[in-house]
């Protein structure tokens, strides 16, 4: 009993330590964006102060984020879909078909993601100008789509592996066609395969900075190069960066939260293995 | 309804030679076991005939129709899988109803028929729920009951009851039995339990290392086997094989060994072994099923002048009805099946008197069965 308890309070202080380090950040993140340029800065920090939302409202009217969360959005929303559809279809061709060279094939598509980005930058940027695509919204969702398609791939690829195969062969007797096995009883099943994706996907492309400072200007820039753009010659504004911090964590939090249960893979895996 | 003909049917992975080269006309209706160990090559032959594996090369059948190139579900074949392969997602009735759903059939038809099959296979209690929480029994009975629901040509069971328990199992043997002989349908059985074979099949082919062994109704292959394989892999306790040398003269057979020689008078079997090219100096197997030897404690006068053997009890073991008693007899170790009431002490001596009409005798080296 007694070693159990003490096992329980060294837990708690750890677990304890863990979350005030990570959620510390985001609480002080959350604060600011409610504060007046006074409180920022005031020394020792104010935990309690009167909460304005002034930095959220000069955020959509004194600077342009509007647009920016609609181009972030639908960039990383379409962007998400393009790569979940061609990297589940592909994802499932390397599990189950026998094709000359498969291994090499998923190798060369993990071997996408192996150099530093940076080096991508000025081939993009180069290829995007002399198409005339540069600055917009298409050109950003076909780049992050090529870095999201290996991740989903990979991860859609050893899902699939796992699935008993005699699932989809009993579909395929009983009168299903290949389609209707993979839509009707693979893909069902590796749901927590494709939410986890899902969301890898959209948070990489919500957040992505480097790419998006390169090769937008105005009409498809996003929210992380508009954040960067508060950092000006005259001041940082510190209160306004918070607020569109805070904004810009939210959607992938509920994503997150709302996704939890799929995440935990294994779920139905295990079921299927009986 | 369909006969399936297999002509010269290969299944190669690889270097792999799981299935050499099958010959084998199923006719239609009928109910055949594919019996043999595991890796025999029965489980690949059941998927080449339902077409979740190409055949290498050879034909397949049914009726007229070439089926070679035909995908698994323009067969109009049911399976039912080893391995069950139900669907997590879906409840019970919904994984039975699938195959009903494919076929488009209207929604009341596919309420009767899941019904009347959850009925048979007792599965009306769970017809809700999912698959995931309940017992590996049930789970083969959804499978089954996935497979039977369908009114296919050809029903293809892959070890449908393996996974259940004794008392179920020897029940759903009869459930099978009498489904098939309910439905006329031609239904395609793999097993690797010989008493499974035996007690469903119209016929059995048993199979090893991807040849067939034998293929005969469950009376020839019990009391007819033609090689030492299917000697040894059919029957319970399994047949006492004897090294033997064989003799001819003035019309009996003389099979020796250890030093007891047994005299056979049937002339038919004395032919046989007489027409077997340079028989004397050959080495052949004596083969007795331990239930065709008497046991017993002494022996009479005209019983010596038949055939005996002497032996020590090794050990005896009770089965109720029935008991197994090892018998150390020259450098042999026997099995006898003996009545419940034989009672013996480990070593003491006993006699073991053969039936002479069951005598087996196979060829060592090639394995073929000469009676």
């Amino acid at each position: 009993m007694e070693k159990n308890r003490n096992r329980v309070i060294i837990a708690s202080i750890v677990i304890g330590i863990v979350l005030v380090v990570n959620i510390l950040p985001f609480l002080w993140l959350v604060l600011t964006s409610l504060k007046t340029r006074l409180d920022i800065f005031a020394i020792p920090p104010k935990f309690i102060f009167d909460p304005t939302l002034k930095n959220y409202v000069s955020a959509f009217t004194k600077r342009d984020f509007l647009p920016m969360f609609y181009n972030s959005l639908i960039i990383a929303v379409s962007s998400t879909l393009l790569s979940l559809v061609v990297g589940t279809l592909g994802a499932y061709s390397l599990a189950r078909f026998k094709i000359f060279g498969d291994k090499h094939i998923s190798f060369w598509i993990l071997s996408t993601r192996m150099f530093p980005p940076i080096v991508l930058v000025i081939p993009f940027f180069i290829m995007a100008t002399q198409m005339g695509l540069h600055d917009s919204r298409f050109l950003m969702v076909i780049v992050y789509t090529t870095f999201n398609l290996p991740f989903v791939v990979w991860i859609m690829r050893s899902f699939f592996e796992d699935l008993p195969f005699d699932l989809e062969k009993a579909a395929m007797v009983d009168g299903y066609s290949r389609w209707d096995a993979f839509w009707k009883v693979a893909l069902p099943l590796s749901a927590p395969g494709l939410f986890t994706t899902a969301i890898l996907c959209f948070i990489f492309s919500w957040n992505e900075f480097l790419f998006a400072n390169v090769l937008t200007a105005a009409n498809a820039k996003t929210v992380p190069v508009g954040i960067r753009g508060l950092v000006t010659s005259r001041a940082i504004e510190w209160g306004e960066i918070a607020a569109v911090g805070t904004l810009q964590v939210l959607p992938v939090l509920i994503f997150t939260f709302a996704a939890q249960r799929y995440i935990i893979r294994g779920l139905t895996l295990g079921a299927v293995k009986g | 309804m369909a006969r399936v003909i297999l002509q010269n049917a290969w299944k190669k992975y690889g270097k792999v030679e799981a299935v050499k080269g099958i010959n084998l006309e199923i006719k239609d209706g009928e109910f055949v076991s594919l019996l043999g160990p595991s890796g025999c090559g029965k489980t690949s032959t059941l998927r080449m005939i339902a077409g979740l594996e190409a055949i290498t090369s050879g034909e397949i059948y049914f009726d007229d129709q070439l089926v070679n190139n035909l995908d698994p579900g323009e067969r109009n074949i049911a399976m039912a899988f080893e391995s069950y392969a139900l669907y997590p997602p879906m409840t019970v009735y919904e994984n039975i109803a699938f195959p009903l759903h494919a076929a488009k059939l209207p929604e009341t038809e596919i309420k009767e028929r899941v019904g009347r099959i959850a009925e048979i296979l007792e599965l009306t209690d769970v017809l809700n729920k999912y698959p995931r929480g309940l017992s590996g029994g049930h789970q083969q009975r959804i499978s089954l009951a996935r497979a039977l629901v369908r009114d296919a040509d050809v029903y293809l069971l892959d070890e449908p009851i393996s996974h259940l328990d004794t008392k179920m199992r020897n029940r759903m043997r009869a459930e099978l039995k009498r489904i098939h002989s309910e439905l006329q349908k031609t239904m395609i059985y793999v097993t690797h339990d010989q008493i499974e074979a035996l007690a469903m099949a119209d016929r059995i082919v048993v199979m090893n290392f991807g040849v067939i062994q034998q293929i005969g109704s469950p009376q020839e292959i019990y009391f007819q086997p033609q090689n030492l394989f299917t000697a040894d892999f059919v029957g319970e306790p399994p047949m006492n094989f004897i090294d033997c040398r064989v003799k001819i003269g003035q019309g009996t057979l003389l099979i020796s060994f250890d030093d007891s020689v047994f005299k056979l008078q049937n002339k038919e079997k004395v032919e046989k072994v007489a027409n077997f090219e340079n028989h004397e100096a050959q080495d052949f197997v004596l083969g007795v099923r331990p239930f065709y030897f008497g046991i017993s404690k002494s022996i009479t006068d005209s019983e010596r002048e038949t055939n005996f053997l002497r032996g020590e009890i090794f050990a005896v073991e009770p089965l109720g009805d029935s008991k197994i008693v090892h018998v150390k007899s020259g450098k042999n170790h026997l099995l006898v099946e003996a009545d419940s009431r034989f009672m013996g002490q480990p070593d003491e001596t006993i006699f073991l008197i053969p039936d002479a009409g069951h005598l087996h005798l196979f060829h060592k080296k090639t394995e073929e069965a000469l009676f």
